[in-house]
Formats: C-alpha cells, sequence, structure tokens
C-alpha cells in the first residue's frame, strides 16, 4: 500500500560557529490531516541580519509566525496566495517594530528562505541571502539568488529582507518533485563555505540519518573557517502521494448517486416534498430535515453522469466550497446531519425567483435597481474571490433573489479552488464549464480563467439588465474560438437612457482580451456607478464603430446602386 | 413547481415544444425515405421495370444510410443539431423532386441512392432530445421522438396511395411524392426558425469526442475492428447488385472501383480507431472506464434483427399485399401500414418491459417472439384470409419494435460517457441488417425472405445469451418511503 501523501525526511543543524550569538532560526513542521494535503509540509529558515541588535528576535518570530499563520489560512488558497499574504502580514509587524525601537540602529530584520511541500510540488519562497539548493540524481541546482548590493569589493548589503521596508518583494517559484529529491536550505554561514561537491558527497550516503548529515555540513563550514553562524536544513522526499488512479475513481465513486426521488420518499433522515427543477445534469429537491424540522434544498446528481470522474469531483468540490463561503449574498451548503449514504449535496432554501425572470420581468428596469443589484452580486463574488476561488459560471439562471430583494449566487458547481487545483489528480479536469454567452472568450482558447474571467460573466449581466441583450449577439456554437473577432455593441444602441460612461464601464468589463479588462471588482462597480472622465471625454463614436454590419450594408447598397447606376448610364449611349 | 418535473404531451412550451417539433422533423424524414414503398406498384407500372429493378431500388434506398449516419454524426458535433436537421431536410428535398420526375430506372436509382440519406436523421434529435431532457424524462422523451418519428412510414403507406389517386391519372404517384418533398423543404424553414440547440442558460459542453468507438482492451480492439466489416461487406454486396452480375446499373470497371474504395475506406476506418484508442491500448485503462465490447456487438446484431428487418419488410409489405391478395394500392398500404404503426408503443413499450424484468430476459423474449412471427408471415399465401394475415403482421410488428426498444433500453447501460458513440453503431447495424434483408428478398420470394429473417433471429437468440446483464447497485424504497441500497453482483 502507497502512503497516501507526501513522506519527507527532514534534518537540521545551526551553530552559533564562529559568533557570539547564533541569529539564525530554522524550523518545520509536518501536520497532521486534512492540513497536510490541503496545506502541505512547510520547512523554513531564516537569518537575522547580523548588524542588528535583535537579529534573533526576528528569525525566530519570522519562522514560528509563517507555520503559524500559514497553516490557518483557508484551505482553499493556493499555496502562493497563503505565502504572500502571511509574509506581508511579517513584514509589516517586523517593520513596524522595528521602527518602534528607536534605540535599535536597523531594526527587526531577517531572511527568510521557506519551502512548503505540497502534493507533488515545492512552492519556494524566499528573500534575502540564504540559500535554497536542489540535488536530483547527482545534480545540484541554486533555486534562489541572493538579493545583496555590492558597494565596494569588501562591503555588500542585503538588498531585500523582510522587515527592511514596508514594502516586500519575495521570489517564488515552483519545482515538481521526485522521490529521492534533496532540498538543502541554508544561510550564508554554510552557503558559501561549503563547495557544491563536498555538499553532494554528504547528501550521497545513504544510511547516515538526516540531522546527522546536516550537522557535518555545518561541520564542514566551521572547518572552512566561515566567520558567520552556520544553519541547514536538509530534506529528502522519500514518498509522494501516488495517486493510484483507480483507487482515486473508487474514492470518488464511493457514495452512490441517489435513484430518482418522488414526494413522500425518505433518505438519509430527509423527507423529499417535491421537485423543484431537473435538467439534464442535475436535479433539485426541495426536503425537510427530520430532526429539526428544517427545510431545505437537496441536489442531487444526474445519472448522466455516473461514470464521469470529473463531474462527480465537481460535485464535491461544490459542497467543499458551499461549506467555507460565508457571505449572504452566497448560498448555503449545509451539513447533512445524517450518516450520508448517497452522493448529493443539501443547501439553505432560497424562495424568490432567479435573475432570468426579473429581467424578463423588467425590460426598462430603473438604473439604481440595476446597480443594488448588481451590488450584492458584487459582494456574493467578491467572497468566492477572496477565498481563492473562481466561479466560472455565472449567469441570470445562477442569481436568485428572494422575495426581501436579497440577491444570492446559487450555483457553485463549476467553481475552482486554486488550493485544490494545486494537488495532482489523475481526474481530467476540464476547462470550459461555463455558460456560452457568459463565459469569458480566454476560456475557448485554452487560457485558465482568472479572477477577469468572472468579471467579464459579471459585465455580460449587467449589459444584459440594461439591455435584455448581450454585447456581443449572438454566439456560434463553438463559442470564441469559433468567432473570434466580434465587435462590441455598445449598450446605448439598445437602451439609449444609458449614460455614455456607463457604457465605458460595460465595454471595458467584457473587452475580450482579459488583461484590457477591469482587474478588479471594486474599479469596474466604481465605473459602473460615477461618471468615469476617461469615458466622457470620447466623442461619439462614428457609425462605423457603432455598428459595424450596418454601415458596410449600407455601403455595400450604394456600391451596388452606383454601379447600376453606371450600367444604366453606359448603356444609354 | 414541480411542473418543471413532469412531462405534459399536450404542453407545447418549453422542452415539449422542442419534443414534438423534433418528432415532426423525424416523422417528416421518415415519410419521404418511405414514400416510394407504398407506390412502388404504379413506379414499376409507369416506367415499366422488372422485378429484380424494383428490388434494387429498395437496397438503394438504406445504402447511403451507413456512411451517412457517421457523417452526420460529427456534423452535429460540429454545427449542432438545429441547423442539421434543416440542411438535411432542405437537402432531402431535392432527390425527392428527381425522384418524381424521374423517365428511367437510373434516375429513380440515383435519386432514391440519395434519399437512403434522410434515413439518418435519427440521431440529429436524439441529440436534440438528450440536450433538453433531465436523465429521468430522456427515455420516454427518446421514445416519444422515436416511436412517433418512425410512425412516418405508416403514415406513407396510409396516406401516399390515396393522395396519388386523389392526384389521379399515371403520374399521380409523381405527385404524392412531390408532395413530400415540399413538405420536407417548408418544415426546414420553420423547424430552422422554431428551436435552439440548448435551453437557454444552459452550460456549454465539449461536443462529445465524434469518430471512432473508444475499446478498453487490446482484444476488444480486434473484435471492433472486426465488427466493422459487415458494415462494408454490406456496401460492397450493393456494388455487387449493381454490376453486371445484377441489374447491370454499373459497368464491371467502376464497379471494381468501389470495391477498392470500400477496402481503402475500411483501412482509413480501422487507422483512425487506431488513432483514437492508442492510449487505451498502450496503458491499462482506469477501471471506471472499462467496459466489455462484447456488449455492443451483441445489442448491434440484435439492432441488426429488429430494426432491420423493420426496415426490410416497411419498403416491400405494401407491395407484397398487393400481389398476394390482389389488392388495391390504397388498401394494401393501409393494411401494410399496421406494420409501422406499432411504433407507436410497442417501442416505448420494448423499453418499459426492459426496465421491469430484466434487460436479457426481455431482449431474448422480444426476438424469440419476432423470429416465431416471421415464421408465420412466411406461411402467407393468398389462400389466407387478409384478417388474419393482418392480424400476424401486428404480432409480428409487436416483437419486431417491443425488441428495438428494449435494445436500445441497454444502450445507454453499456457506458454513459460513449452513450452516443455505441448508439451510432447499434444503429448503423440496424441499417445493415435492412441492407442484407433486402438483399436476400433480391434473391428469392417474400415468403422464403421472411423464413430467412426468422431464422437470422434464431441465430442472434443464440448470440443475446451471452448479453451480460447492466451490473451496479440499484436503489429500492421500502415500503415507508426510505430509500435503500441493494448491491447488485
Amino acid at each position: 500500500m502507497p502512503p497516501k501523501n507526501i513522506v519527507l525526511t527532514v534534518g537540521s543543524c545551526s551553530e552559533r560557529g564562529a559568533k557570539a550569538e547564533n541569529q539564525d532560526f530554522c524550523g518545520w513542521l509536518v501536520p497532521h490531516e486534512p492540513l497536510l494535503t490541503t496545506k502541505g509540509i512547510a520547512v523554513l529558515l531564516a537569518d537575522g541580519v547580523s548588524g542588528c541588535d535583535a537579529g534573533a528576535e526576528a528569525s525566530e518570530y519570522c519562522v514560528k509566525g509563517f507555520i503559524n499563520d500559514y497553516f490557518s489560512t483557508p484551505d482553499s488558497w493556493s499555496v502562493r496566495l497563503a505565502g504572500q499574504k502571511v509574509l506581508a502580514a511579517l513584514n509589516n509587524w517586523l517593520f513596524g517594530e522595528g521602527q518602534k525601537r528607536a534605540l535599535s540602529r536597523r531594526g527587526l530584520v531577517t531572511t527568510l528562505s521557506a519551502v512548503v511541500f505540497k502534493s507533488t510540488t515545492a512552492h519556494l519562497f524566499h528573500v534575502g541571502d540564504s540559500r535554497v539548493s536542489w540535488v536530483r540524481q547527482g545534480r545540484l541546482e541554486i533555486l534562489t539568488r541572493a538579493h545583496r548590493v555590492q558597494i565596494a569589493p569588501d562591503r555588500e548589503y542585503l538588498s531585500r529582507a523582510l522587515g527592511l521596508d514596508s514594502y516586500l518583494e519575495i521570489d517564488f517559484r515552483t519545482v515538481p518533485l521526485q522521490v529521492g529529491d534533496w532540498f538543502v536550505l541554508s544561510t550564508d554561514g554554510v552557503s558559501e563555505h561549503v563547495e557544491d561537491n563536498v555538499l553532494l558527497e554528504l547528501l550521497g550516503s545513504r544510511e547516515t540519518p538526516a540531522d546527522e548529515i546536516a550537522r557535518q555540513i555545518c561541520a564542514a563550514a566551521i572547518a572552512n573557517h566561515s566567520p558567520d553562524n552556520v544553519t541547514c536544513v536538509v530534506v529528502r522526499v522519500d514518498a509522494l502521494p501516488l495517486q493510484e488512479a483507480d483507487e482515486v475513481f473508487r474514492e470518488l465513486t464511493a457514495l452512490p448517486f441517489p435513484p430518482e426521488l418522488e414526494p413522500g420518499m425518505r433518505m438519509d433522515g430527509y423527507t423529499i416534498q417535491q421537485a423543484l427543477h431537473a435538467s439534464s445534469t442535475s436535479q433539485l429537491y426541495l426536503a425537510w430535515d427530520e430532526q429539526d424540522g428544517r427545510r431545505v434544498v437537496i441536489k442531487t446528481p444526474s445519472v448522466n453522469y455516473e461514470d464521469d470522474p470529473a463531474y462527480i469531483e465537481r460535485f464535491h468540490h461544490e459542497e467543499w466550497a458551499g461549506k467555507r463561503i460565508h457571505n449572504p449574498h452566497v448560498l448555503k451548503v449545509l451539513e447533512p446531519g445524517h450518516r450520508r449514504r448517497f452522493l448529493y449535496v443539501v443547501m439553505e432554501h432560497v424562495e424568490g425567483h432567479t435573475l432570468r425572470h426579473w429581467i424578463e420581468e423588467h425590460p426598462n428596469p430603473e438604473i439604481h435597481a440595476v446597480r443594488e443589484i448588481l451590488d450584492q452580486i458584487t459582494a456574493g463574488l467578491r467572497a468566492i474571490h477572496r477565498m481563492d476561488m473562481l466561479h466560472r459560471d455565472l449567469k441570470p439562471e445562477n442569481i436568485m433573489m428572494d422575495a426581501k430583494g436579497r440577491v444570492i449566487l446559487i450555483d457553485l458547481g463549476s467553481v475552482k479552488i486554486a488550493g485544490i487545483a494545486e494537488l495532482s489528480t489523475p481526474v481530467q479536469r476540464a476547462e470550459i464549464l461555463g455558460t456560452l454567452d457568459y463565459t469569458a472568450p480566454e476560456y475557448f482558447h485554452g487560457q485558465p480563467g482568472s479572477k477577469r474571467s468572472d468579471i467579464y460573466s459579471l459585465g455580460v449581466i449587467a449589459y444584459e439588465m440594461l439591455t435584455g441583450k448581450t454585447p456581443y449577439g449572438e454566439l456560434p456554437k463553438g463559442g470564441w474560438k469559433k468567432a473570434p473577432n466580434l465587435a462590441y455593441t455598445s449598450a446605448t444602441l439598445h437602451n439609449p437612457m444609458i449614460p455614455l460612461w456607463m457604457d465605458g464601464a460595460l465595454e471595458k468589463a467584457t473587452r475580450t482580451d482579459p488583461h484590457r479588462r477591469y482587474e478588479t471588482l471594486s474599479e469596474f462597480l466604481q465605473d459602473f456607478s460615477h461618471p468615469n472622465a476617461a469615458f466622457l471625454n470620447q466623442l461619439p463614436a462614428p457609425i462605423l464603430e457603432r455598428n459595424p454590419l450596418l454601415f458596410w450594408r449600407f455601403f455595400s447598397l450604394l456600391m451596388l446602386f452606383c454601379n447600376l447606376l453606371l450600367l444604366f448610364l453606359l448603356s444609354r449611349r | 413547481m414541480s411542473d418543471a418535473i413532469r412531462l405534459n404531451i399536450f404542453s407545447f412550451t418549453g422542452k415539449m415544444r422542442i419534443l414534438h417539433l423534433s418528432w415532426i422533423a423525424f416523422f417528416i424524414s421518415f415519410l419521404i425515405w418511405f414514400n416510394h414503398a407504398p407506390l412502388l406498384g404504379a413506379i414499376k407500372n409507369s416506367l415499366g421495370m422488372t422485378n429484380q429493378e424494383v428490388n434494387t431500388l429498395l437496397i438503394l434506398n438504406v445504402a447511403l444510410t451507413i456512411p451517412a449516419r457517421i457523417i452526420i454524426g460529427m456534423l452535429v458535433d460540429k454545427f449542432g443539431p438545429r441547423v442539421v436537421y434543416t440542411a438535411l431536410l432542405f437537402c432531402a428535398s431535392f432527390p425527392c423532386f428527381l425522384f418524381a420526375w424521374a423517365e428511367s430506372f437510373e434516375q429513380l436509382a440515383i435519386a432514391r441512392f440519395f434519399l437512403g440519406g434522410i434515413g439518418a436523421g435519427f440521431v440529429i434529435g436524439i441529440r436534440m432530445v438528450s440536450e433538453w431532457f433531465p436523465a429521468k424524462q430522456v427515455g420516454v422523451a427518446e421514445g416519444i421522438y422515436g416511436g412517433w418519428g418512425n410512425f412516418g412510414s405508416a403514415a406513407a403507406a396510409m396516406f401516399l396511395p390515396a393522395l396519388a389517386l386523389l392526384f389521379g391519372g399515371d403520374n399521380g404517384w409523381r405527385y404524392a411524392i412531390g408532395a413530400t418533398g415540399l413538405l420536407s423543404l417548408f418544415y426546414a424553414f420553420i423547424y430552422y426558425n422554431t428551436v435552439s440547440d440548448t435551453p437557454k442558460g444552459s452550460t456549454y459542453f465539449k461536443p462529445n469526442k465524434c469518430g471512432a468507438l473508444e475499446v478498453t482492451s487490446r482484444g476488444d480492439f480486434f473484435f471492433y475492428l472486426a465488427m466493422k466489416l459487415p458494415m462494408f461487406a454490406a456496401l460492397a454486396l450493393l456494388a455487387w447488385k449493381l454490376s453486371p452480375a445484377g441489374v447491370a446499373l454499373l459497368p464491371a470497371q467502376v464497379v471494381h472501383l468501389l470495391y477498392l474504395c470500400l477496402l481503402v475506406l475500411y483501412g482509413v476506418d480501422c487507422y483512425r480507431s487506431w488513432v483514437v484508442n492508442r492510449v487505451n491500448l498502450a496503458a491499462p485503462v482506469p477501471e471506471i472506464h472499462r467496459y466489455r465490447f462484447k456488449q455492443v456487438a451483441i445489442l448491434s446484431i440484435a439492432y441488426f434483427v429488429t430494426f432491420g428487418s423493420e426496415l426490410a419488410v416497411v419498403s416491400m409489405l405494401p407491395l407484397f399485399f398487393t400481389n398476394t391478395f390482389a389488392l388495391t394500392p390504397v388498401v394494401a398500404g393501409l393494411l401494410a401500414a399496421c406494420f409501422p404503426v406499432m411504433n407507436l408503443f410497442a417501442r416505448p413499450g420494448g423499453g418499459w418491459l426492459s426496465d421491469r424484468f430484466g434487460r436479457r430476459k426481455t431482449l431474448a423474449l422480444m426476438i424469440g417472439g419476432l423470429a416465431m412471427g416471421f415464421f408465420a408471415m412466411g406461411g402467407i399465401t393468398s389462400q389466407w384470409p387478409v384478417p388474419v394475415a393482418v392480424l400476424v403482421t401486428v404480432v409480428c410488428s409487436f416483437f419486431v419494435q417491443a425488441g428495438a426498444g428494449a435494445v436500445f433500453a441497454v444502450v445507454p447501460l453499456v457506458k454513459r460517457r460513449i452513450t452516443g458513440q455505441v448508439a451510432g453503431m447499434t444503429g448503423a447495424y440496424g441499417n445493415v441488417g435492412a441492407l442484407s434483408f433486402l438483399a436476400v428478398l433480391s434473391f428469392v420470394e417474400p415468403q422464403t425472405f421472411f423464413m430467412v429473417i426468422g431464422a437470422v433471429a434464431l441465430l442472434s437468440l443464440l448470440v443475446v445469451q451471452f448479453l451480460d446483464e447492466p451490473e451496479g447497485s440499484m436503489a429500492e424504497v421500502l415500503p415507508d418511503g426510505t430509500v435503500h441500497m441493494i448491491e447488485m453482483a
């Protein structure tokens, strides 16, 4: 039975060396499940800058702080996002604290090299002049760069370190892992005084315990007259989560699909009241919980996908994501109170209608009403984005409005969770999951989506609320792949009440190139609610831009007419 | 709100509208496909054709369907059902007019050959229905689509002779057939303007992998290649039929060229199958994706005899009744219509029986009944009272269509992911069956033809015994309404 998760051997050694005080600090944490899967193993090494009084304090604070905070970040976050956030917070504290201590010369400053081993990938965060080396099959590669500036042949300064400035730049990179790989994290006291071939030789002996190897490396540095503290951490990859396809699929299909449910049927402590909706992908039932009498909605998968692992995985993700987002504008997914014997998702029951219904009922909506709905959708979407997730299937059908006017995003069935996307899997995940008219063009060109892709969908929805149409008209069946050059039709053509600046915001939100779109939801909302001068200064667009089809039709007709006239005139003679 | 779940046949909104519009499209395509059958007597007389030539027309009618199904399947993946159905109905009207205005056997033959393409319309609507209906209803919806659409051939048998008589004269049949062409042309525009490919706001899905079927073991791959052979063999048989050895419609050189083309096509087809399955053959396929090709092969053979015999019999029955009992074409057409008319409920009924009483048992029972039915039909002579002959026909047709329904009740259970491809292969075998049986008819008397179908049915009854009952866990509902699991071995 292969281990189900990553297994590392870690050894370390930290000695004061030639100095009076050891200002280096290293540490690692192998958490229990489920953190081991969702967050991985963190290995860190920090070198408190020797020039400061509190170097030792800074390096220790940094390593302990990272381990504490990193494992407390939401499990939907990617390693990169979690690391960035944690390091930014640590940097702020160090910098602020350093400023406060007026007596200190340079405050609390430390280098930091952190490696997070998650699934089959190593994620590196690096700032300062420590070093991370990577050894695979006897070949050594240095993964980090020393952030130093040399101002004289014998005078060098750290150019980047934690606590040096309120602004922090962190190097980040990922390395795919193989069993047998070595990673060596070392402070400059070691890395500059141990030759690569010595290091390779020491790592080469199979029987030596890891701690002993680390000790030998430090000893080699001291023997080589290292003037600094000597610290190193060695990490060997012993096993990787071996994703046996059969096993993964067996786990996914462990819960069978429920049968077609009829009113009055009881399943796992829920009594079915009525069927609400059925499509070719899923069914929704209204049910009540026999324990507490709560009304809930149960979503069951469609048998059409009984043998589609990607679909089943998405079904699990929907529940996983829904349980982690707590926002009044995102539908709550409930924990089933009973042992579950079938695959389904239990959700809060919202009475109301969809935004599609609203659009049909309000062909000429008040602009402020549209803005209010958009505000609420944005609030829900922001909660999703904050969890490092992408919705990927925003459309009026997936947005509900209850009797009190609360707007709720209901379907997380296509959600992409960054923290889970990092886990290696034999399941082939599809990239396009949205709906033709609302899916951002980049998906059709095989690019992974971003928050801007959700902003595109939001822009299309806003456009549709105001005009009843979509900005690019009816897309062909193949979507953007078939029609890459569609032009935006100004919303003012469909609804002359729309101010030009608002049309400008819609246009920018729905641009086909994601890089030319709004970067954040708030920017779009701001431009949608307040006139942006950039959009106002434009002259009214010429007809060629506003409606190219009409222009060319008219032009062709004119030419035809001229030709006929010419023919007529010529034939008279 | 629960109306969303119920299937109301009398509704004409939402998905039901799509279903109605689609079965009418299929109905018209079947009407055209078999518009010649009830008029064969008149056509034969007015152009002075031999029996041999009449039989050739029947075979030609089902020949192009076999390759057309594959091409149509790919086009649907690419352009969507709406455009493809429209195009098919539109294009079919032209050979229909050509057929109506033909002055010689050659022109009739060419027109019929091209009209064979419209027999591939079935797959388009199936795709449409599966996009619009939830899993629970898709079986019933496809039953309605297929059954009511197939009724088109019954409608042809019932009304076209009368219509021909109404126009009157020797050329009455021409106007009747021309009218079906006009109907098709007209409906093409209606269909285009009234349906859409997916429900508004439905999720975009990558089209299914088109082309060759995926198999999941090395042995199955060769099995698959072998199962392809009969399709090409059937077309080769047709080519031979057209050669100087048969009706001499084509010169020997052209026929040899056709043989060569078929051989090359088979090679290309095998290569494409290899490309699709390359990955699967190199490394073992995960268990969740595995299935046994044997199941597909058995279903194909069962469909060969069920749907194959239906298509063959529908083509020849009106003429058979006219000749055997010396009836007028109108009466013969009406009587012959009782064969396809059973489609209205026999086909869905077969699916229902299969759901209820077990897949293999139902299928075996239906094919057994079908064999008996054809043996009985083989005994029909001019001495039989007409009502008895009709009764035997009706009983036989029940088994034929219920059998076809029972086959398609198993098709989605072979492997959900590739249901479309399995259905394509099985469906193609239905056409191979029709072509083979009609080829037999061209050599023998109708009575012997029925006997041959009966004998083939008995053989396939043997094959069906090897069908594995689709496995899986099934949920059971206890008397108090609690849903329970029962594991099935």
